[in-house]
């Protein structure tokens, strides 16, 4: 008896951290993505995730349709992503710690719109499945294993978009060599802006559906914008890849950290961790297939 | 060589003057105004003055963004609490000691990161706070969550607090200016504008960028502390997000890397939003995001970038390069020395105006 609920307890666990961590991953891609890209690190992801969740929050309040909501407030975010890159980042390219204050400060601002629109509330967005399914004699809620799948299935779209299709080579030739890419007859301007547009357009559904598990507040996407930031340092700025198995990784450690120790310890392992791959190993886990920094 | 001596004494008399006189001021305040609030307010500034300036020496000078300075702020005003409360020290060495020792945290988060290039000290810095303020509210048993800790007052009384704030200010602010404008700005400078150049010309750009980190730190510490024992109380909200952005904003709008700006920053930003705090408190915050975004993006020099264009030649402004193109196109070529200085005058202007309609 005791070893099958150690056992179930255990499975538990690494299925909800594989859930959170597959949640994660969409949030840091965008940031990864972006910082491979154009070399930004755009400080401003977090308030975009939390944008959408209270975007998503109103327009279903006003239509009573989750799906349309989200899909109008991910593409609206798309567009606040791109006004943010051609206003304020393209602008600066050349400034690379300025940049960090300017996307610092419209943080801040997107930040406070939302407190000032939707003032001090914490929200949640209504999406949920019934029913639990059953695996290893474990229960598991059908919902969890939806966002599980919803979540892979996105980030297996994003990786053969940007393995296959023409845009993503051109995203791949820029991460490699703006100026080269540019001379071969990429247009670097609208690559930039389409990189932008999916990275916020994928932050927004993560927020979103993060929404449905854990409360919002206007202030909550700094505690995502670390999240993601931690995930991307560990998998190696920049590196896609790594993010994605990094995700994986500190998902599960949440979960084992929220279970055995206390959830008010959840985000601090995070930062703790941060800091002990900045110490040890900073171009982390891209160092380990691509041979050391 | 006589009337270049003279110019050089009226410009020395013009500079001294400048400073002179907003210093008689601000001595004389308390003075001039029975109004209590006014005087808590001008204190606040005189403490973010400080903060703001540290958190120049790091970032205006050396290049490096610090994004959680309210870790040494905060953690300071906490380092503090704890001593005056347990072990019953004096006041005064609280201070130091506070200082002391966060100068030597901002050891343990500069040596892993300074040694690298590129955004890592601003990661590590808003990490770092971030983790010692989610650790301060998991441990409610020792320093009382997000109640926060209670500290006995360093002075008693609102006007000795808000001289003993000043003269503080100013030591600390004279000693930071002469670090770094008269010590160490060469090499500083050499290491924000060109890290490669630096290094190829001999000097060691780790050691001084940790130098700077490490003395921004002790200053902010310093303040942090003052700042704890005047408000007798530390909170979680002294390491927040919201705290680290404050010094950003102050030096980014009066004008980073050149310790006045910052200071000027700090009164400004201080004055007009705790003056405006009845009407708008609750979009004080946005107006310092909007504020912090428009200076950067559009006046990169700040107030004090755009006062010193009052007294020179429109050309020797600001290169335009660095300007963005809605500027160009706002204000039109050529125009825009003349624009800024419209702008900084209005906002000198207002802020001499908030401060007497009080």
């Amino acid at each position: 008896m005791g070893a099958v609920y150690v056992i179930a307890t255990a499975v538990q666990l690494v299925i909800n951290g594989l859930m959170l961590g597959a949640l994660y991953a969409l949030a840091a891609v965008g940031l990864s993505l972006i910082y491979g890209v154009m070399g930004v690190l755009n400080l401003s992801h977090g308030s975009l995730l939390t944008m959408a969740v209270f975007i998503t929050y109103s327009l279903y309040l006003l239509s009573g349709n989750v799906l349309a909501a989200t899909i109008l407030a991910v593409v609206l975010v798309a567009v606040i992503g791109i006004a943010i890159e051609k206003g304020a980042v393209y602008p600066f390219r050349a400034w690379e710690m300025r940049l960090l204050v300017i996307t610092f400060g419209i943080g801040k601002v997107l930040e406070q719109i939302i407190y000032v629109v939707w003032g001090p509330i914490y929200i949640t967005t209504p999406i949920y499945v019934p029913g639990s399914l059953e695996i290893l004699g474990v229960t598991i809620s059908a919902y969890r294993m939806i966002l599980l799948v919803l979540s892979i299935a996105l980030m297996t779209g994003l990786w053969i978009f940007i393995q296959r299709s023409k845009w993503g080579k051109a995203i791949r030739a820029i991460a490699q060599d703006e100026e080269a890419a540019s001379i071969f007859g990429v247009n670097v301007k609208r690559v930039r802006t389409l990189t932008f547009a999916l990275a916020s357009a994928l932050a927004a559904i993560a927020g979103t559906l993060l929404s449905s598990i854990y409360m919002f507040r206007s202030a909550s996407g700094w505690e995502y914008l670390l999240i993601a930031l931690s995930i991307t340092i560990v998998g190696g700025l920049g590196d896609i890849r790594g993010a994605v198995v990094a995700s994986f990784m500190l998902g599960v450690m949440e979960s084992c950290i929220g279970y055995f120790v206390s959830p008010l310890w959840r985000t601090t392992a995070y930062f703790i961790f941060i800091i002990i791959v900045l110490t040890v190993k900073p171009s982390g886990l891209s160092g380990l297939w691509r041979g050391g920094s | 060589m006589t009337s270049k001596a003279r110019s050089g004494f009226r410009t020395t008399t013009l500079k001294l003057l400048t400073w002179l006189v907003p210093l008689a001021i601000l001595a004389l305040i308390p003075s001039l105004t029975e109004n209590i609030y006014v005087i808590h307010i001008l204190t606040l500034a005189n403490i973010y003055a400080i903060f703001a300036a540290s958190w120049d020496l790091i970032s205006g000078y050396t290049g490096q963004v610090s994004l959680g300075h309210a870790l040494f702020f905060g953690g300071g005003g906490y380092v503090s609490a704890f001593l005056a409360m347990w072990y019953n020290v004096p006041p005064s060495i609280c201070l130091l000691i506070s200082g002391a020792l966060m100068a030597i945290i901002s050891l343990v988060v500069g040596v892993p990161c300074l040694r690298l290039s590129g955004p890592y000290l601003a990661i590590a810095t808003l990490a770092f706070a971030e983790a010692f303020r989610s650790i301060v509210i998991a441990l409610p048993h020792i320093t009382r969550g997000d109640e926060g800790m209670p500290l006995r007052a360093l002075i008693l009384g609102t006007t000795p607090n808000y001289y003993a704030s000043l003269v503080l200010m100013l030591v600390l602010v004279i000693i930071i200016y002469l670090i770094a404008n008269r010590y160490f700005r060469l090499p500083f400078i050499a290491v924000r504008e060109n890290e490669a150049a630096a290094r190829a010309s001999g000097i060691n750009v780790t050691k001084y960028r940790l130098l700077a980190f490490t003395l921004s730190a002790f200053f902010a510490g310093i303040a942090g502390s003052f700042y704890a024992f005047y408000r007798m109380a530390i909170t979680p909200e002294e390491l927040s997000i919201d705290t680290s952005f404050m010094p950003l904003t102050m030096a980014v709008i009066g004008g980073m890397g050149t310790v006045t700006g910052p200071v000027l920053g700090a009164y400004i930003l201080v004055v007009l939003t705790e003056s405006l705090r009845v009407i708008i408190y609750r979009i004080r915050i946005l107006i310092y995001a909007a504020l912090t975004v428009a200076f950067i993006m559009l006046m990169p020099g700040g107030v004090l970038g755009a006062l010193r264009g009052l007294t020179k030649r429109p050309s020797s402004l600001r290169s335009r390069s660095s300007e963005h193109p809605l500027l160009a196109a706002l204000m039109g070529q050529g125009k825009s020395a003349t624009r800024a200085r419209a702008f900084a005058g209005f906002v000198v202007w207002n802020t001499y105006f908030l401060l007497f309609s009080l």
